[in-house]
């Protein structure tokens, strides 16, 4: 078991370096001089030579990445172009914010997502079925900043009981956030897992405890739930992934300094350092994520493990 | 020879799976809808009760009157007209996007759980590569190389997706290639890659149906926030998405620039997604009502 | 163990190994939310101003910080030799007065006596100095300064500015917020990192000083009781990021904050009808336009700029879709600056005789291109494509081409050998209350890299400009920069459209709240709720 963790920890690290050496290339490739971007306004031929020669802007590319990846060595990140600081620490103030949010925005998901596809996919075709679909297809189909615009109108404009947004010791900040963004979520669950549940509802096997008189409560989460989660994981997985770094509009709608966020502002500066550094911290958190993932794949169905 | 084929058409449409997906009530709906959409996106200049581009800033935000029903926008343009033009943009940016993602996905995902070993280990660290770039990035990338515009933002946004496909259905392959039939095929003598073509992947398509259905939303709503980005499609295409995130600004003072696109999408999503359900029904026997 | 704990696990049903996941990514994700515990000793409610602004404050150190508003913030911990009043005339500020020397090239500054600073220190002119020079060497804007070529701190209380020729506006550039002075004794010698951090050295004049910065989220600035200028009346300051209008409204609608900038003429003609907020509109000093190039494409011919510009609506434009709120604009430079004139726009929309003045030049079927960045500038999308409106009228087609903002700002540098740059809206302004700031890049001289986006050249506007720019008399420097935007006004290098709009909003009872035309909140500390 460790030993197959370690060695699926070993096998990231090429991937880690392939990730970098392409955003490297990639956001120094793309038009765009965050020294010409910062100076903006006063960005003068002068200014902008005298900055980049600051930044180190102006040595060929490789030695340029050969610096960065000696400093990442060191567990240094660099220095954020934009604000002077370190990148590391400008990742590490924003990443508990967006880490709370995906873990409580996946969680409302689940809750919300798995039981209306559980109890869509057992009684298919019935008004129970129809309206947790429903449900699912309007959290789909609206756009998140829309949900959390309104639910804003509603929590805090109205009835004043939740913050309008920003951050805070108590968890109320996150309550709004975490449910926009899960509602999106809930609804791919929850289509995913009625999908799931019904196809294995179908197998012989759960014809054969059906037929035995196991109770329909037992069937369901004994041996049907068991076969029907595997998808609904990898989806889960997925998604949780994506928050981390794509909660961009949620993050804004709710002014919460997240990652997401971060990186947009990031990528319009071309503030290279920064870009690299979230796409690194990113690119380990899915990994780690998929490992998880794929750990619980075995241990769902043994049949998969390795 | 013209009773011949009508006759082929007939036994074709008595198929038992097509008599399948035609018991599925709410499928018929959802393709009923699909045509509608997309009848309405072909004769659109017909339908239109206006041109989607006629500007009359005296007018701009009016609620919506009997003339137009569905109110006008920040430029005074009639919301409806550009309703219905936005369908001809939008179905083509979430049908090809979805495309893209599921030309890709599929294939790859599906081979590298079947076969397992090295090749599976690559497609699934490029897979991590991929998921780990933001979709932004990516999009800038694919614009800064093929310049902007539409097409390079459905481009984007179905090369974003590719990595979601591969480990749906290898999540799935991985599951259904221990099954007892598969085996048997085998046993049969079926070569590799009809085992893995005729028996593991149809019976691991139905979580890719599902997603293929949802991501089209998704695939909307991305394109508008790449468009408001300046990678996206040029205004002033009417384009349901961009019209939803434009509406944003006034959703307090006039929501009706943001609802009615908005039903647009949540109406098509609906259609694909019922449309999607009966698909799967027919093709597979085990989701017929019990 | 692990091993043993998933074994564990997977024994038991899908719900509950999901559960147990679930636990442990739980566990996880508090202790990250741990590592934020709460500060003690707040100042109550009624005592404390929360405003929330729609730019990210990157720094709070004003000489590296970006985004006007951001700076604006900024300078309340720092504060400025001059400040403009409304008419942009600067007013001693922590410069008490100022002397030129006979041949215009050297300013002495005599710095206001007794001024004590959030560390303790009474501000000397070697703070000054010392502050002036860093931003002339190390600041984004150092290009404001850059006519500077040496500062000196004889004494205790003066400071003396030499340039190698006269600069008549550079009092007036000196009131610019990001010229910000601090204490030497707060930065001198500390790290770039250490300066930008959460916990910041970083002290000055200013009426409040910084407790806390949140990249991202907020800075928190508490009263400083000695500030020179008089106490300031709350307790506490804090300035909260919030990107999303809608939200910025929401939060002041809900009592969350209490005053708001970056809002749209339609919000605020909603929030105009709630009697517990007030609207503000200080004037602007940044004017949209639609640069032009001058020497290749479609729009290099003057006849075809000047007819296009007849075919503008630009009265409706500011009517319709700013309400009202910004205000048409006539010249290079934004009313009330030093210098300005609008007595040279002839361009009233006329539809009939742009039409004819194409057929005159003989252009026919004319198509042209713009770029534009979305969301930078407020509803500019929606004033393009109503431009596009009015030429499709007289059979012209401009097509917009939206583009990320970091590709745009590379595209608009180009050299003119490589630009295919037809077009571009774009955002100006006067930076000191001088129409020499706002007119200036038009000198042939900065062409892109520089800043000159049109490609103008105009040896008659070159020769007025080196004139101007060295001239001693200030009365004939303003008769100078009349002429020369006469002359812009007659070349069309772009077609100036509007002035921004620059709307705040807030709770009906704060008052005292100044804010400068480029979006700067002055320093706070008149600022009090209305008992």
């Amino acid at each position: 078991m460790l030993r197959f963790l370690f060695q699926r920890l070993v096998v990231t690290i090429p991937t880690l370096l392939v990730v970098t050496f392409m955003v490297f290339m990639i956001v120094h490739l793309i038009p765009g001089d965050p020294a010409q971007i910062l100076a903006g306004d006063f960005a003068t031929p002068q200014v902008v030579k005298e900055l980049r020669a600051e930044w180190g802007l102006d040595r060929p590319l490789l030695v340029q990445y050969g610096s960065y990846l000696k400093n990442l060595a060191q567990g240094n990140l660099g220095t954020s172009i934009a604000s002077r600081r370190p990148v590391t620490a400008e990742i590490a103030d924003r990443y508990h914010t967006t880490l709370s949010l995906a873990f409580w925005g996946t969680l409302f998901a689940v809750a919300l997502g798995l039981t209306a596809g559980v109890v869509a996919a057992r009684k298919p075709f019935t008004a129970w079925d129809y309206g947790s679909m429903t449900v699912a297809l309007v959290g789909i189909s609206t756009p998140v900043f829309w949900t959390g615009l309104i639910l804003i109108l509603i929590f805090s404009v109205k009835l004043g009981w939740l913050p309008a947004g920003g951050t805070g010791s108590s968890l109320k900040y996150l309550i709004l956030p975490a449910v926009s963004i899960g509602f999106f979520d809930a609804g791919v669950v929850a289509r995913q897992s009625r999908s799931s549940l019904m196809e294995v509802l179908g197998q012989d096997y759960v014809r054969t405890a059906r037929a035995k008189g196991l109770p329909e409560k037992r069937v369901i989460n004994k041996h049907a739930m068991k076969n029907a989660i595997i998808p609904v994981i990898t989806i889960i997985g997925m998604q949780f992934g994506r928050m981390l770094g794509g909660a961009v509009l949620t993050e804004s709608v709710f002014s919460l300094p997240g990652l997401g966020r971060f990186l947009i502002i990031a990528i319009s500066q071309r503030d290279y350092p920064v870009v690299q550094g979230v796409c690194l911290v990113l690119a380990l958190s899915f990994v780690i994520i998929n490992l998880f993932v794929d750990l619980t794949y075995g241990f769902l169905d043994p049949r998969i493990r390795q | 020879m013209a009773a011949r084929s009508e006759r082929r058409g007939a036994r074709w449409l008595r198929s038992p799976a097509v008599r399948r997906f035609r018991q599925h009530k709410a499928a018929l709906v959802g393709l009923g809808l699909i045509i509608f959409f997309t009848l309405m996106a072909i004769a659109a200049p017909l339908v239109a009760p206006y041109s989607p581009d006629d500007a009359n800033l005296a007018q701009s935000l009016a609620a919506p009157t009997r003339a137009h029903p569905f109110g006008m926008d920040a430029l005074g343009r009639d919301i409806l007209s550009r309703c219905i033009f936005g369908a001809r943009i939008s179905l083509t940016i979430g049908l090809v996007s979805v495309g893209i993602g599921t030309l890709i996905g599929l294939p790859a995902g599906a081979v590298s759980g079947f076969i397992g070993g090295w090749f599976d280990r690559i497609v699934m660290r490029v897979v991590d590569i991929l998921l780990a770039f933001p979709p932004i990035l990516l999009a800038i990338i694919v614009v800064s190389i093929f310049g902007p515009g539409l097409q390079n933002a459905m481009l984007a946004i179905g090369i974003a997706q590719v990595p979601i496909y591969a480990r749906l259905i290898r999540a799935s392959v991985l599951k259904v290639r221990e099954e007892l039939y598969v085996d048997a095929a085998r046993a049969a003598g079926a070569p590799e890659w009809m085992v893995l073509f005729k028996h593991v992947v149809p019976n691991s398509l139905a979580p890719v149906v599902v997603q293929g259905t949802l991501s089209l939303a998704s695939a909307i709503l991305s394109a508008a926030y790449l468009g408001f980005l300046g990678l996206g499609a040029q205004p002033p295409t009417p384009e349901w998405g961009s019209m939803l995130s434009k509406g944003r600004d006034f959703l307090r003072v006039a929501p009706h620039a943001s609802i009615f696109p908005g039903v647009f999408i949540m109406l098509t999503v609906l259609s694909f997604n019922l449309f999607g359900d009966g698909l799967r029904n027919a093709l597979d026997p085990k989701f017929t009502k019990r | 163990m692990l091993g043993r704990m998933l074994k564990g696990v997977s024994g038991r049903s899908a719900g509950k190994t999901i559960a147990v996941l679930f636990a442990l990514i739980l566990i996880l994700s508090s202790l990250a939310v741990a590592g934020c515990a709460k500060k003690g000793g707040e100042p109550a409610r009624k005592d404390t101003l929360i405003i929330a602004l729609g730019t990210n404050i990157s720094t709070p150190d004003n000489h590296y910080a970006t985004g006007l508003p951001a700076i604006g913030a900024n300078s309340e911990i720092g504060d400025v030799l001059f400040r403009l009043d409304a008419n942009g005339n600067p007013i001693p500020w922590l410069a008490k007065s100022y002397e030129w020397s006979a041949d215009k090239k050297t300013l002495t500054l005599t710095i206001r006596d007794n001024v004590k600073m959030q560390d303790g220190k009474t501000m000397t002119s070697e703070d000054v100095r010392y502050s002036l020079d860093r931003f002339v060497k190390y600041s984004i804007g150092k290009a404001a300064l850059s006519m500077v070529t040496e500062i000196k701190a004889p004494d205790a209380t003066h400071v003396t500015l030499t340039m190698k020729a006269p600069f008549d506006p550079l009092v007036r550039t000196l009131a610019y917020t990001t010229i910000t002075i601090y204490s030497k004794a707060s930065i001198d010698g500390k790290s770039k990192e250490e300066i930008a951090s959460k916990n910041s050295p970083i002290a000055g004049p200013g009426p409040y000083k910084l407790v806390e910065f949140d990249p991202g989220d907020k800075m928190v600035l508490d009263a400083f009781p000695n500030y020179w200028a008089g106490k300031p009346q709350f307790k506490r300051v804090i300035f909260r990021m919030m990107p999303e209008m809608s939200s910025r409204i929401m939060a002041l609608e809900s009592g969350d904050v209490d005053l708001i900038d970056a809002i749209s003429p339609q919000e605020a003609d909603r929030l105009a009808k709630n009697s517990k907020l007030q609207v503000l509109n200080p004037p602007a000093a940044g004017i949209v336009r639609v640069y032009l190039n001058t020497q290749k494409g479609p729009l290099a011919d003057k006849k075809v700029r000047q007819a296009l510009y007849y075919a503008i609506d630009r009265e409706s434009i500011v009517k319709n879709i700013f309400l009202g709120k910004a205000e048409v604009a006539h010249s290079f430079a934004p009313s009330g600056t030093f210098g300005y004139t609008g007595d040279y726009d002839v361009y009233k929309y006329d539809p009939e005789k742009a039409k004819q003045m194409l057929k005159d030049a003989g252009v026919t079927n004319l198509k042209f291109t713009v770029l534009h960045s979305p969301g930078r500038y407020i509803l500019s999308q929606e004033v393009l494509e109503a431009m596009k409106a009015d030429f499709a009228k007289i059979g012209v087609d401009m097509t917009i081409q939206n583009m990320e903002w970091g590709a745009f700002s590379a595209a608009i540098k180009l050299p003119l050998k490589d630009t295919k740059m037809e077009a571009t809206l774009n955002w100006w302004r006067s930076v000191n209350g001088d129409a020499d700031n706002a007119i200036a890049d038009y000198a042939s001289k900065y062409w892109p890299p520089g800043n000159n986006t049109p490609f103008f050249k105009n040896d008659q506007y070159d020769k007025l400009f080196d004139q101007e720019q060295s001239e001693v008399d200030t009365a004939k420097r303003g008769a100078e920069l009349k002429e020369m935007q006469k002359i812009l006004m007659d070349e069309v290098p772009a077609w100036v459209l509007y002035r921004q709009p620059n709307l705040w909003a807030a709770r009906s009872d704060l008052q005292g709240v100044e804010i400068s035309a480029l979006s700067c909140l002055q320093p706070l500390y008149k600022a009090s709720l209305k008992k």
